[in-house]
C-alpha cells in the first residue's frame, strides 16, 4: 500500500486500523492474553484494603456544611451595611440642613449652631425693641409721637438702665463720640457679653474712660471693606456717602426744622437697625436692648456695616446733628434692619413703611428683598411700589 | 452485598460509597481489583512493587471519595489514579520516568524494528502463545505497554486512554497502534 505523499510501503499490520479513529481489539492477542494468566492479589491485600474502606465509612463524617463564621458571614456583612447605610444618611441630614432650608432660615438656624444662647438673648431684645418703639414714641408711630425736639430717640429709652448707652442723646456731656466709640468697640473674644453687661452697668463718662477704641482707624478701614464687599453694603455706602455729605449741610443748620420732623422715625430705624443689622454674624442677638448703642458689635463686619455712623463719626464731630432728620440716613438705617429680618416680617415692614408714606425707604427695600428673595411672592400692594 | 448493588454501574456504586455504603464499594473494588493488579504488576514487573502500588491506588481512591463527580467512566477514573502513583513510581526510581512517555514514536519504531526477528513458529500451543505475549508486553515501550493494558483489562477506548494517561487523543490512538503492531509481529 502507498501513502499519497510517500513512495514508501508501509507495513499492512500498521495500517490497519479501524476507518472509525479507534483501534479494535485484536482477537487473537486478546485471547492470548487471556490465556496468559488470571493474576490476582493476593487475599490479604484485599482484605486490607476493604477494611480500609469500610473504615473510612464507618468513621465519623466530616460535617460538609459550612462552619459557623462562615454561615453568619453573609447576613452579619449585610446587616453591618445596612447600619452603617443608615447612619451615614442619618448624619447627613443633620449636618446638611442648609441644603433644604431657605435662605432666611439658613441664616437663623446658623445663627442658632453658632450662638446657643442668642436665641435665649433674642427674645427678650426683640421685647426690649418693642418696649422702646413704645416709651420712645417712635418706631412705627408716625413722627408726630416724638419729643418736640426731636431727640426722643436720643434721649434716655430706658432710665433704669444708664449702661445702655444712647449715642443719638442730644446731651454732648453725656454721649459723646468717644462713648459711642468705647460702646462700640467691645472685644471679640467670647467674653463680650460679660464685658459689654459690664459697660452696660457703667456710667457713661467710666464707660468712656474705660471702653476706648485704640484701633478705630482700623475698624472703619475694616467696615468700609466690608461694606464694599456686598450689594448691600455698597447700597448702603452710598447712602451713607450721601448722609455724610448732608450731614455737612446739617451741621450749617443744625435747627432746620426738618431735620427735626424726620429726626423720630429715623433714629428709631437708627436705634432698631443697631440692634438687629447684623446680617452675617452670629452675634446681632446676643442679649442687649435694641436701642443700646453696646448691641452693635463693631468688631464683626456685620457690626461695622450696622453702626458705620457711630463708627465713622468723627471724635470731634457730635453726633446728635449727623443722624437726625437725613432721609438718605433713614433709608439705610431702615435698609438695614430690614435686611437680617425673615421674609414675612421684612415685607410688613415694608407695607407698613409704605402705609406710613416713606414711599422711598419702602421703595429701597423692597428692591432689596427682591434681590435677596427673588422668588418669594410679593402682596399686590408692594408690587405697585415695584412698579 | 446485595444482587441490586452487583447490577449498578461502576460510577452509581463509587457515588454510593461516597454517600457512605460501603458494601458498593465491595463490589466495585471485586469488579476491578484484578485489572489494576495486572496493570501494575505487568508495568513494573514486580509482585511486591505491584501491590503496593496496587493498594496505594485504591487507598487514594478511598481518600477521594468526598470529591468524586461523575465526569467520566469510573475505570477512566480509577486507571487515571493507577497511571499517576505509576509515574511517581518510575520518578522515585533511579531511572525516573521512561523515555517512552516522552518520545514514544522513536522509540515505537525502534522497537517495531527489533521485534521482527522473532520466530513464531516455535510456540506452538495456546499456554505458549501466551507466555510469549506476555514476554512481548513486557518488551514494550512502558507508554505502549500501558496503552495496550488498559485495553485489555478496562476495555478502554482510545479516548478513555488518553483520558487516563492525561494525553491527547493521538498520542494515544499511536502508542495503542504501535503496541498492537509490535505484539502481531512477535505473535507471528
Amino acid at each position: 500500500m502507498r501513502l499519497p505523499n510517500s513512495g514508501r510501503v508501509c507495513n499492512k499490520t500498521i495500517m490497519n486500523e479501524p476507518s472509525a479513529g479507534n483501534i479494535d481489539r485484536d482477537a487473537k492477542l486478546t485471547a492470548y492474553y487471556k490465556a496468559a494468566g488470571d493474576d490476582l492479589p493476593p487475599p490479604a491485600l484485599d482484605a486490607a484494603v476493604l477494611a480500609a474502606a469500610h473504615r473510612a465509612i464507618a468513621a465519623k463524617p466530616r460535617f460538609a456544611g459550612p462552619p459557623f463564621s462562615r454561615a453568619w458571614r453573609v447576613p452579619l456583612s449585610m446587616a453591618a451595611v445596612l447600619v452603617l447605610s443608615v447612619s451615614l444618611v442619618t448624619l447627613m441630614r443633620e449636618e446638611a440642613p442648609d441644603i433644604v432650608q431657605p435662605q432666611g432660615a439658613d441664616l437663623s438656624r446658623r445663627d442658632e449652631k453658632r450662638a446657643p444662647g442668642a436665641m435665649e438673648a433674642a427674645a427678650p431684645a426683640t421685647a426690649t425693641l418693642a418696649d422702646s418703639q413704645k416709651s420712645s414714641g417712635l418706631g412705627l408711630k408716625p413722627s408726630s409721637s416724638s419729643s418736640p425736639s426731636g431727640l426722643g430717640l436720643r434721649s434716655s429709652t430706658d432710665p433704669g438702665m444708664p449702661g445702655r448707652l444712647r449715642l443719638e442723646s442730644s446731651d454732648p456731656h453725656r454721649t459723646g463720640p468717644t462713648l459711642s466709640g468705647a460702646a462700640s468697640a467691645p472685644p471679640s473674644t467670647p467674653e463680650a457679653f460679660p464685658l459689654t453687661s459690664a459697660a452696660r452697668d457703667m456710667r457713661p463718662s467710666e464707660s468712656a474712660a474705660k471702653m476706648r477704641l485704640p484701633a478705630r482707624d482700623e475698624a472703619q478701614n475694616a467696615a468700609s471693606a466690608e461694606r464694599a464687599a456686598t450689594p448691600v453694603a455698597k447700597t448702603l455706602t452710598k447712602l451713607e456717602t450721601d448722609n455724610n455729605a448732608r450731614v455737612s449741610d446739617d451741621r450749617r443748620a443744625p435747627g432746620a426744622a426738618g431735620v427735626v420732623g424726620r429726626s423720630a422715625p429715623a433714629a428709631s430705624d437708627a436705634a432698631e437697625g443697631r440692634v438687629r443689622q447684623d446680617p452675617i454674624g452670629p452675634h446681632r442677638f446676643q442679649g442687649q436692648p435694641p436701642s443700646g448703642v453696646t448691641e452693635a458689635r463693631p468688631d464683626t463686619p456685620a457690626a461695622k456695616i450696622a453702626s458705620p455712623g457711630v463708627l465713622a463719626r468723627p471724635a470731634a464731630v457730635p453726633a446728635t446733628p449727623a443722624l437726625s432728620g437725613d432721609s438718605s440716613a433713614s433709608v439705610a438705617d431702615t435698609l438695614r434692619s430690614h435686611v437680617v429680618l425673615p421674609p414675612e416680617v421684612w415685607l410688613a415692614r415694608i407695607e407698613l413703611l409704605h402705609k406710613q408714606g416713606r414711599l422711598e425707604e419702602a421703595r429701597v427695600s423692597l428692591a432689596e428683598f427682591r434681590k435677596r428673595y427673588p422668588a418669594h411672592p410679593l402682596p399686590a400692594s408692594l408690587n405697585a411700589i415695584l412698579q | 452485598m446485595g444482587a441490586e448493588q452487583q447490577d449498578c454501574s461502576d460510577e452509581q456504586l463509587m457515588e454510593s460509597y461516597r454517600d457512605g455504603d460501603s458494601g458498593a464499594f465491595d463490589v466495585l473494588y471485586g469488579r476491578h481489583k484484578g485489572g489494576v493488579f495486572r496493570y501494575m504488576l505487568r508495568q513494573c514487573g514486580n509482585q511486591g512493587v505491584a501491590e503496593e502500588l496496587f493498594q496505594e491506588v485504591w487507598m487514594n481512591l478511598i481518600r477521594a471519595r468526598h470529591a468524586y463527580t461523575v465526569q467520566a467512566r469510573f475505570s477512566t477514573y480509577l486507571y487515571r489514579l493507577a497511571h499517576n502513583r505509576l509515574i511517581d513510581y518510575y520518578r522515585s526510581q533511579a531511572g525516573g520516568v521512561p523515555a517512552s512517555f516522552d518520545d514514544d514514536n522513536a522509540v515505537a519504531l525502534e522497537s517495531i524494528a527489533g521485534a521482527r526477528g522473532s520466530d513464531p513458529a516455535v510456540d506452538v500451543d495456546a499456554r505458549q502463545q501466551a507466555r510469549r505475549l506476555l514476554q512481548l508486553i513486557s518488551e514494550l515501550p512502558e507508554a505502549q505497554r500501558e496503552a495496550f493494558l488498559l485495553q485489555q483489562e478496562s476495555d478502554m477506548s482510545v479516548e478513555e486512554i488518553a483520558q487516563a494517561t492525561g494525553v491527547n487523543r493521538e498520542t494515544a490512538k499511536s502508542r495503542l497502534r504501535y503496541a498492537i503492531a509490535k505484539l502481531r509481529q512477535g505473535m507471528q
